[in-house]
């Protein structure tokens, strides 16, 4: 499965190869990715026909709600496959009068509504009821609107994904373009060594230290180490990053990788599309560590209101 | 530790959290140096002060510090964790200066803390 089928947008991703020194601009490039921001889109404006049918059904369109915190605020998410989630309040539930599953969490406290629209199925279009019911009550509701940042990554290879930009410019949106960065640091350390056949970590060091390691590189702790290693951590949006790190591995330069996919901490959904809370905290990330062979580790970070 | 071979051959690997880590930066309405050593002390006179010797006895670990923006990352047993969370937020001075903690993230895993998407600022600098 790779990184494109598990799930929503992410933010962040950051790599970090032990051993042998590896220039990453080689393997990343920010420029093949058209992320960017537009301002005040209501709901309504998301599910026109003509929307639906240039950008939803032809690629790979992500959107999210952007200044919206789920454990406060209303959330949207429009995910790959064309599924709107609305992950509703009471009150903007109880106005808006459309179908919705509690949250899996409502029994802890949590009051919140999902609302999950297909927006491609054969019957959702103009003129069938489903259709007609959500475009007057997503009309009528008039909170129902948020800024959001939206990834579109089209089927055809010939279209430019930052036509959906134009799109929403031509509908009177302002859109600005996002902030991509990326940094690169180089630390002396003590690389663990790992066996993908030894999680329990009998003759090599556990999966779960290495997670601690990981999240130590990542987050700058001096560690008074020795030996020499390189890491780098890389702040972009990428496409297709998992294929080209794993042709890198088949060169057998290094022992092992990681890539952690840093995904919204305020999604309504996380990794496979399941539900996604926000309680102590909002978790929402996803750590692989492959090996020379193919095989993974596989590290779900997930949030105590999360489904597995 | 839980590790689970998937259909695909690879291991998924499940915890529940012993650790919580938490970011916290220490505010004062005066320029201050604070070592290393003072903070820790200073987290533990708050934990005494609102809970005695059962919440000063909490593991609690200054895992990375800077000391020029008094920020720094917490490692807190789960079992403890509502206990600091409480005693921080409630700490109001150190020793004659008022002060105050601010907790900015949370998370199960030290890896979860090395990115905040509410932090991220996704707009271009003009």
């Amino acid at each position: 499965m790779t990184l494109e089928q598990r799930g929503l947008g992410y933010f962040q991703i950051d790599v970090i190869v032990p051993g042998t020194f590896l220039h990453h601009s080689a393997y990343f490039s920010v420029e093949d990715v058209s992320s960017f921001c537009i301002e005040d889109v209501s709901l309504h404006q998301l599910i026109s026909e003509e929307f639906i049918e240039a950008f939803v059904k032809k690629g790979r369109l992500y959107m999210i709600s952007q200044d919206t915190y789920i454990d406060q605020h209303d959330t949207y998410a429009l995910i790959p496959g064309g599924m709107l989630i609305l992950l509703l309040n009471n009150s903007t539930f109880g106005e808006l009068g459309l179908s919705a599953s509690k949250s899996a969490y409502s029994n802890h406290g949590s009051n919140k509504h999902v609302v999950e629209l297909d927006l491609t199925k054969p019957c959702f279009r103009p003129g069938k009821p489903s259709f007609e019911r959500a475009k007057s009550n997503f009309k009528r509701c008039s909170q129902l609107k948020s800024n959001f940042l939206v990834t579109w990554v089209p089927h055809d290879e010939k279209i430019c994904g930052s036509s959906i930009e134009s799109y929403f410019k031509s509908e009177g949106f302002n859109a600005s373009s996002c902030r991509l960065t990326q940094s690169e640091s180089n630390d002396p350390c003590i690389a663990p060594n790992i066996a993908y056949s030894d999680p329990n970590g009998d003759d090599n060091c556990d999966a779960f230290s290495l997670l601690d390691w990981l999240g130590a590189m990542a987050c700058g702790v001096d560690m008074y180490v020795t030996y020499i290693a390189q890491k780098y951590l890389i702040k972009m949006n990428l496409n297709n990053l998992e294929v080209r790190m794993k042709e890198n591995l088949t060169n057998k330069t290094n022992p092992w990788f990681s890539l952690t996919v840093h995904g919204f901490h305020d999604s309504p959904v996380s990794w496979l599309n399941k539900e996604h809370g926000f309680h102590l905290h909002g978790d929402n990330a996803l750590t692989l560590v492959f090996f020379p062979d193919g095989c993974c580790w596989t590290y779900k970070i997930l949030a105590s209101h999360d489904t597995l | 530790m839980k590790s689970e071979m998937e259909s695909n051959g690879n291991f998924c690997i499940r915890q529940t959290a012993e650790y919580f880590f938490m970011k916290v930066s220490l505010e004062t309405d005066r320029p201050m140096s604070i070592p290393i050593a003072m903070m820790k002390m200073h987290i533990l006179k708050a934990l005494g002060s609102l809970y005695g010797q059962v919440g000063q006895s909490i593991d609690v670990s200054i895992i990375k510090y800077e000391e020029a923006s008094h920020r720094m990352i917490l490692r807190i047993p789960a079992s403890g964790f509502n206990r600091v969370w409480s005693a921080l937020s409630l700490c109001s001075s150190l020793g004659t200066v008022p002060c105050v903690f601010r907790i900015h993230q949370v998370s199960g895993s030290l890896l979860g803390l090395s990115a905040n998407s509410r932090d991220y600022d996704f707009h271009e600098a003009s």
